[in-house]
């Protein structure tokens, strides 16, 4: 648990801890059987194949334009061949976070929207992360997805205030960052990085999606990799005007997150070209069954 | 150096960077002479613009000019620029939202 989110726990994941969402048991046990170096691909696959859905949705998703495969794949173990265990681990934990929050009937936030958002966000994280060089860009895809889940939170478990939240938001043209700790008293990244600790991701996630919106404030532990690169991504999705992220206002940028990265204004156009095919593909893979 | 739509490529212009795909694995080098089969590879990856020798990048102020022009271009520009309310006067951001505003006026102008 990183020190900053001890001594500031949103009073709302405090109070209702236990009726907080739990990652689904096949996540657990898909990680707990890549990480074991006796498992087989086989035990992988059966592990998938519990859940038909879920197959059916990753063999889209590994099928689709996104991977670029020259022939389809049928089977989930062919898929992991083709594109390995962290990639999997990653399409697996997309599909159950997004199975994981319906819509209720008085929701405030539209889902489909705030995933566009994510998505981007992922898509950006990840593509950024590849021109940067990193060995795992899938975890920054995944730290771009999550980056927002507070919100959700939110918008579940204190539906009536977070609705204020982006009422003032809209009505003052401000960050729903700012909105939020005028009306809850903390915003989704503190309510987010709390539940990313409770769901046992690692601690790189678990600070880029609690710092996101500030990976430089001077006064605590370096900011990482993950943190900028989020930061970053967070305002790709925004200018690229994929889903909607609840605020009015553009969010502050913090120059440092850029320069950290090293990277040139012809990777950006890259990066933000490939951002909107990817959320483009990724939104009509996972939501073209929820339409 | 600018970058050119992929529907506006002619055999015989010359890539000045080279292109990659989501994946960022490089699917032409620099310095390679455009042809058919090039241009349908880069439609099959879905790639919107590539650079190409001699063309000029058009600044945020010369896009905006030439988004004035058309009533529909407008609109859109002013719905980009509703999306950086309140943003940092940052290269970072100029130079984003120059990037949005040149892929709508390229995705129209298509």
């Amino acid at each position: 648990m990183i020190p900053e989110l001890l001594t500031g726990e949103p009073p709302l994941v405090v109070e209702r801890i236990h009726e907080l969402p739990t990652l689904p048991e096949i996540y657990h046990r898909l990680v707990s059987t890549i990480d074991d170096p006796f498992s087989s691909i086989w035990e992988v696959e059966r592990i998938i194949r519990q859940d038909p859905a879920m197959t059916a949705r990753i063999l889209r998703l590994v099928n689709s334009s996104l991977y670029g495969l020259s022939a389809p794949v049928s089977t989930v173990a062919q898929a992991v061949r083709t594109i390995g265990y962290d990639a999997l681990k990653q399409l697996v934990l997309t599909t159950s976070v997004i199975d994981m929050f319906q819509p209720g009937q008085e929701s405030p936030l539209s889902l489909k929207l705030y995933w566009e958002h994510c998505l981007g966000t992922a898509a950006a994280a990840r593509q950024l992360a590849l021109w940067v060089g990193e060995e795992h860009p899938e975890e920054f895809f995944v730290a771009g997805l999550l980056h927002d889940i507070g919100k959700l939170i939110h918008n579940q478990y204190a539906p009536e205030k977070f609705r204020a939240a982006l009422a003032l938001a809209a009505s003052e043209r401000l960050t729903l960052e700012s909105a939020e700790h005028m009306v809850l008293g903390f915003s989704h990244n503190q309510t987010g990085g709390f539940l990313i600790h409770r769901w046992g991701l690692s601690p790189a996630i678990q600070r880029a999606v609690a710092y996101h919106h500030i990976p430089s404030v001077p006064d605590r532990l370096s900011p990482t990799l993950h943190e900028h690169i989020v930061h970053c991504a967070d305002l790709i999705s925004i200018a690229l005007g994929l889903g909607f992220s609840g605020s009015y206002h553009f969010p502050p940028f913090v120059p440092l997150a850029w320069e950290v990265l090293r990277l040139s204004y012809g990777h950006l156009a890259e990066v933000v070209a490939a951002t909107k095919r990817e959320a483009t593909q990724l939104m009509t893979v996972l939501f073209h069954s929820h339409a | 150096m600018g970058r050119t739509a992929v529907s506006a490529l002619k055999p015989g212009m010359v890539f000045s960077k080279p292109v990659f795909n989501s994946h960022r694995q490089r699917l032409v080098e620099a310095g390679v002479t455009l042809d058919a089969r090039i241009i349908s590879l880069l439609q099959a990856w879905g790639i919107i613009d590539v650079e190409i020798q001699g063309v000029t990048e058009l600044t945020l102020q010369e896009i905006e000019s030439r988004m004035a022009n058309n009533p529909a271009l407008q609109q859109l520009s002013a719905t980009i620029d509703e999306r950086f309310h309140g943003a940092d006067q940052h290269a970072f951001i100029t130079e984003l939202r120059r990037l949005m505003k040149y892929q709508t006026l390229k995705e129209v102008e298509q």
